[in-house]
């Protein structure tokens, strides 16, 4: 069952681009803002579950379509029974964590050759039961490669993922991400700046804290789907992942990646592929016809079915780490999330600037840089700048993640 | 004046005999009446005049003529008066008017869908004396056809013959044929030829046109036999008079929703770009619409853009536009008419539901060196027609080209540097009269379009065209015609990439047809056409190349063989004198051809690839699946009075092939696909009722029509359908059924200083898809509006001409936005956020409105000139309205915001040059 989907996206991709080649031929052309009214919004409930053979508390997440001219608001959807059950009569519960999260009770995993069916009934009583789903054999991944190369003309470092299809494995995948990224503070200096209220008096302490290192994590937020059938190995071979522009301060220390494959079936393939298509721009001359995505949630009272897809897979997980200078080399040097870090030594002896150092240091809104020795005894200037340049606190987390492998 | 020409009419029937006789005046500044009063008592002439006509008017010199005719001419030649001499040297006096800015009456002329007469059903009451005055009686011999012999006891004969340009050597079609005061006639086929049923003995026919000096002729018959006439080209002729000579085929021809566009009507119509172009003329007829401006494909009485059978020459062309549908594939140098059937289509056209547009090329000229020639801002044009044969052969080239790839790249604009756009387009055609009945005419053409606006891919798409026809004339009676055709459509995209995936995608598919046409003229009252057709499709639906060490894997579709076939029948049926049928049946077949690969899938669940049950294979020409169905094709005109007709109709049609698009609008890539196990043949039927007045002796012409239109096995698709190199094709596919109706209203002045149309249509088009399963049905499985339900369409093309040399036109045209999915909502998913559309179509854009103005230049027809020149000067949307062409949202700072785009959002002027040598 052979399935050309990248290369057709591609193509969309191109003719998303007539509208300008047409503007500039006859420059008379135009795209302006126009004001649409909408009527009110029929409410979808929205599923984002799937269940996967970690063994786990599976999670999954409920939640309501909102209007347009609302920016992204948390229109979760409590209070609803969730319950996944199997052919065979088994029956996992689901409760609500908060915010419209809700986890299995209990630990289970996906098994092959069962059929599981997400059943939710809604504060509202309305019943939404997926059609029955079965585990999705997958492959592992097979390799991680990272290389520097421009991409629409842009330098940077690919995340790419590679996978050899297998007799029996899906051809079909969705991959997710989580980067971690070593952030190194631009400046550090070992004592912080105090001030007395009593005695009136601006005075400098040593750290007792972590603020130099830091950690941060982000998942992926891109729909990543691809399909082993693409290339004539019948393998996904340097598919694309993520991407990250050379001068890019995630990638100036130390970044590590893990890549999460799912396994998917033709047709959530096909949910996913067009959701994606129909999440680009229009071009003026083909837009391609948007409508309903049906998905494979409905509503058992024959309504307005759900939004969303209800998926049991496969996981295969695969992490890498590379540090700056793999990927460059001098005069290339690491940039930093601080950017701006002006440096300020405010003169002492003139009370403006006194008042205005102790307000700013009452405010945390600097800290201390250096201490610069003004030559008559006993007498400083502190030289400070914003708390971001000093305290990496700002950007992510100090503790050291249980995988970080230096 | 009514009574003059009563009596004129009567003057006819007296039989006298002209008397030998010279004729010597002397006028010193004689009153004209006068004048006739001394020629009258000295020669045997009689004048008939209206004394009011004579008034002023005097007469000097000195006259002797033998030669009555020369004698007259000479004395009249300072008057505005023309002269006739009837029998018994009787003169009738007619004044004469400074341009012939009129039609004469016509006389129930019935012409059949090829141009072939039926005979008419004049009386004297219709013959209108007006084109009579303006006879030249360029001979008073008279001409005898066949022997007199006792042994012929046949009461009536067939004459034939060819009116031709004296000039070019062409045939004329549309002339009027006029036997005996209109108590016969008939009217020039497209290539010239008219054959009409006399009485034997003495008749007068004559020929009535526009645009040309008509000849009258006596004739004595005493068998079959053929003759021929020679015009010359008229001096007074008014391009836009031309479509005229058709004039009242609107209130006589039986069938219903025919549009007739003529090039020459078209000339001065406002221009987009410099290009004049006969399809997007055909657009501001009622009932044929586009999705958007710019767009390809034509929408004709609610129907999809793949039901429209577009022939050129006979031969189908699969993508009639450029640049995306900017402008036409049809050269307008080349072409001379097209005809567009949008209700009752003729039984000898099939395979698509909506309509038919038979478009024609010109004949090249087979006397005379010619070329005619175009400069615009974005294309060139030259056409040149060359003689090979004096009067039998002649040879047509026409091609057109852009040079939008140099303007693109002159511009100073960095992201131009790799972008192309052009296309062009080439036109042979060879006609060769190989015998007195037998005409060979063999059309070639080739289109290409290339177009890269990024630096990763190019995209390329051809059509190509091949056709011949052979007319024969068997006998009086039948004739037979003969067309093979083959056509082409290809694209291919090249893509080359950053990565190590380039590669070439493409799509090609190719018909041949083979078809006989035999017309059988049985009597006055039955003009009968039958024959048969067959078609061969072979398309290869997609495939994949890698290019140049790519890793993409090769990949291809398996190709798709059928072969469509289909006899016909028709009559032109005359039960009386206001009563006519046309009665047309097709029956068509329709296999789909091995070798294949077919998927069955599972009853009662949704088609998708994992519920295929069965592969079954088929072997080299295996029938797969075999479908037919008969077509009828009925209607009747009823005159209520010989100015005012009503049409009924009904007709049904099957379309095989489908056309394949997932893109609200047509796009170059869309492909192909015939019906096969999964798809099954679309079907339309057809209701229609309309009524027809012309008055003002045809300068005005109203029409209006009703229809009503149901269809089954419309295909539509699967939201995000992957509808290119897709193995599992039929499970992105839903067939549903449509309905479409609307009024459809016209007003056109033909003749006349202010001359143009104004056309109105209401009309409707919905389609429903459901099924059993949630994911086949689109807005729950109810009626939703097409993609191109514009209820009010209105269009207004007028032409005032200020002189003989300048004209300004304008057009105007209003319609209903379109309707257009949008989002309603929004989600949170996966991390990401997303919109959730409406019901498809829920909403429309905005409405569209259009003014165009032109001032046109015509080189002066008086003076002998290398070249003959026409400037036409346009402005394109002088109003400036920012037309939306669609909607679409983008989220923008975590805000969705809508826009719209248009295509051409500010006024566009234009400047052509056209020659003509």
């Amino acid at each position: 069952m052979f399935y050309r989907n990248k290369i057709l996206f591609k193509n969309l991709k191109i003719s998303g681009s007539f509208l300008v080649g047409l503007m500039l031929l006859s420059t008379v052309g135009c795209v302006e803002e126009i004001s649409f009214e909408l009527e009110n919004l029929e409410n979808y409930l929205v599923v984002d579950a799937r269940l996967t053979d970690e063994l786990k508390n599976h999670e999954l997440r409920l939640s309501r379509t909102y209007s347009l001219d609302q920016s992204e608001v948390d229109n979760f959807e409590s209070n609803a029974r969730v319950q996944v059950i199997t052919d065979n009569g088994e029956i996992f519960e689901f409760r609500e964590l908060n915010n419209g999260i809700y986890q299995s009770t209990e630990a289970f995993q996906a098994l092959p050759d069962i059929a599981y069916r997400l059943r939710i009934v809604t504060d509202n009583d309305e019943i939404f039961e997926s059609s029955p789903e079965v585990l999705i054999p997958g492959t592992t991944i097979n390799s991680i490669e990272v290389d520097r190369r421009e991409i629409n003309a842009i330098d940077g470092v690919a995340i790419n993922v590679s996978t050899t299809a297998e007799a029996g494995a899906s051809n079909f995948y969705k991959y997710e991400y989580e980067e971690t990224y070593k952030i190194v503070s631009r400046y550090r200096f070992g004592r912080d700046i105090k001030y007395d209220m009593v005695l009136d008096s601006l005075y400098d302490v040593p750290k007792d804290y972590e603020e130099n290192v830091c950690f941060k994590t982000n998942s992926s937020n891109e729909l990543i789907i691809g399909s082993t059938n693409e290339l004539s190995e019948n393998s996904l071979q340097n598919k694309l992942i993520h991407f990250i522009p050379v001068k890019d301060p995630r990638i100036s220390f130390r970044y590590s990646v893990e890549i999460t494959q799912l396994s998917l079936s033709q047709q959530q393939y096909d949910y996913y592929r067009t959701l994606q298509e129909m999440s680009i721009n229009n071009s003026l001359f083909s837009q391609t016809q948007p409508g309903f995505l049906s998905g494979n949630i409905y509503n058992e009272n024959g309504g307005q079915e759900a939004i969303g897809l209800f998926t049991v897979s496969s996981v295969s997980k695969n992490r890498i780490f590379f540090d700056f200078e793999d990927f460059h080399s001098p005069p290339e040097l690491p940039t930093y999330l601080a950017s701006e870090c002006e440096i300020l030594i405010p003169d002492l002896f003139d009370d403006f600037e006194r008042d205005w150092l102790i307000d700013l240091v009452s405010n945390d809104q600097v800290k201390l840089y250096d201490i610069i020795p003004t030559g008559i005894p006993n007498v400083i200037f502190y030289a400070v700048t914003a708390p971001n340049c000093i305290d990496c606190r700002f950007y992510g987390k100090t503790e050291t993640p249980d995988f970080w492998v230096e | 004046m009514k009574h003059f020409y009563v009596l004129l009419f009567c003057l006819f029937s007296i039989g006298l005999y002209a008397q030998e006789e010279s004729y010597r005046f002397t006028f010193q500044d004689e009153d004209l009446q006068e004048a006739i009063l001394q020629i009258e008592s000295s020669t045997s002439l009689k004048f008939y005049f209206k004394e009011e006509w004579l008034e002023d008017i005097k007469v000097s010199g000195d006259f002797e003529f033998q030669n009555r005719e020369a004698f007259l001419r000479e004395l009249l030649v300072e008057t505005n008066l023309n002269f006739v001499v009837l029998e018994g040297s009787r003169v009738m006096l007619t004044q004469n008017r400074a341009v012939y800015t009129s039609l004469p009456r016509s006389f129930s002329i019935e012409q059949d869908s090829l141009g072939r007469f039926v005979e008419s059903t004049g009386t004297e009451e219709e013959f209108n004396p007006i084109a009579y005055e303006k006879a030249t009686v360029s001979s008073s011999n008279i001409v005898y056809i066949g022997k007199e012999s006792q042994a012929n006891s046949r009461k009536r004969f067939n004459l034939s013959g060819r009116v031709t340009d004296v000039e070019t050597g062409e045939g004329l079609p549309s002339v009027s044929i006029v036997a005996n005061d209109g108590a016969q006639g008939g009217v020039t086929d497209i290539d010239g030829y008219y054959n009409i049923n006399l009485p034997s003995g003495r008749n007068v026919i004559k020929t009535v046109s526009l645009g040309n000096i008509d000849i009258e002729q006596e004739l004595m018959l005493y068998n079959d036999g053929t003759y021929n006439f020679q015009l010359q080209e008229g001096y007074e002729s008014l391009g836009e008079v031309l479509i005229a000579s058709d004039a009242t085929i609107n209130v006589r021809r039986p069938v219903t929703g025919v549009e007739i566009i003529d090039v020459e009507s078209i000339k001065t119509i406002p221009l987009v770009l410099g290009e004049r172009d006969l399809l997007k003329v055909a657009l501001t007829r009622p009932g044929i619409s586009t999705a958007g401006e710019g767009s390809a494909g034509f929408n004709v009485r609610g129907g999809n853009a793949d039901q429209n059978l577009i022939l050129l020459d006979n031969a189908v062309m699969y993508n009639p536009a450029h640049f995306f549908g900017i402008f036409s594939a049809i050269n307008p140098f080349t072409t001379s008419s097209v005809e567009i059937y949008k209700g009752n289509i003729p039984s000898e056209y099939g395979g698509r539901l909506s309509s038919v547009f038979d478009i024609r090329s010109k004949d090249a000229s087979t006397t005379d060196f010619k070329g005619e020639g175009s400069i615009g801002p974005v294309t060139g044009n030259l056409t040149l027609e060359v003689p090979i044969i004096e009067d039998k052969a002649g040879l047509m080239v026409g091609g057109r080209g852009t040079y939008s790839d140099w303007i693109l790249r002159s511009l100073d604009e960095k992201s131009l540097e790799n972008s192309q756009a052009s296309f062009y387009d080439v036109i042979l055609k060879y006609n060769h009269q190989l015998s007195e009945k037998t005409k060979l005419k063999t059309t070639a053409y080739y289109s290409k379009d290339r177009f890269s606006l990024t630096t990763d891919s190019t995209f390329n798409y051809s059509n190509t065209l091949l056709s011949l026809d052979l007319r024969h004339q068997i006998n009086d009676k039948n004739d037979l015609e003969i067309i093979a055709s083959n056509s082409g459509y290809s694209f291919n995209i090249d893509f080359e990439s950053d990565f190590n995936e380039d590669f070439r995608s493409s799509f090609d598919i190719n018909e041949t047809e083979i078809k006989a046409i035999m017309n059988y003229h049985h009597s006055e009252n039955h003009s009968i056409k039958y024959g048969v057709s067959g078609k061969l499709y072979g398309l290869n639906p997609g495939q994949i190349r890698p290019l140049g060490g790519s890793s993409v894997s090769p990949f291809t579709i398996d190709r798709e063989q059928g072969l469509e076939s289909a006899v016909f029948i028709s009559d032109n049926f005359k039960i009386n004198r206001d009563l006519m049928l046309y009665a047309g049946l097709r029956y068509s077949f329709f296999s789909a051809l091995g070798p294949a690969t077919q998927n069955i899938y599972a009853e009662g669940v949704p088609r998708t690839p994992e519920n295929v049950v069965e592969t079954r294979e088929y072997d080299s020409n295996e029938f797969i699946e075999t479908y037919s169905g008969p077509e009828l094709r009925l209607s009747a005109r009823y005159n209520i009075n010989p100015e005012f007709s009503t049409k009924l109709s009904y007709s049904n049609t099957l379309q095989y092939i489908h056309m394949l698009s997932n893109n609200t609008t047509i796009s170059p890539t869309d492909t192909y696909k015939l019906s096969d196990v999964n798809i099954e043949p679309q079907r339309a039927h057809q209701y229609s009722l309309g009524f027809y007045h012309n008055f003002e002796q045809n300068m005005y012409e109203v029409s209006m029509e009703g229809y009503y239109k149901q269809s089954t096995n419309m295909l539509d698709y699967k939201v995000g359908a992957q509808l290119f190199l897709n193995e599992n094709l039929e499970a992105e596919i839903l067939q549903g059924d449509s309905k479409a109706y609307g009024a459809e209203f016209m007003l056109k002045k033909s003749t006349g200083r202010l001359n143009g149309w104004l056309s109105y249509t209401y009309s409707r088009s919905f389609l429903q898809l459901s099924s059993e399963f949630p994911q086949e049905q689109v807005n729950r499985g109810e009626f939703f509006p097409t993609n191109f339900d514009k209820p009010h369409d209105l269009s207004l093309v007028a032409n005032y001409k200020l002189t003989k040399r300048f004209s300004f036109s304008a057009n105007f045209i209003y319609q209903t936005g379109r309707p257009v999915t949008v989002p309603v909502g929004k989600y949170f998913q996966n991390g990401a956020e997303y919109v959730v559309y409406s019901d498809r179509n829920q909403f429309r854009i905005p409405d569209y409105y259009r003014l165009d103005l032109s001032f046109n230049v015509e080189g002066n027809h008086k003076i002998e000139k290398l070249a003959h020149s026409f400037w036409n000067i346009s402005i394109y949307n002088v109003l400036g309205r920012n037309n939306p062409y669609s909607v679409f949202f983008v989220t923008d700072n975590g805000e969705i915001k809508a826009y719209q785009s248009s295509i051409f959002a500010i006024p566009i002027p234009t400047i052509t040059y056209n020659f003509k040598f």
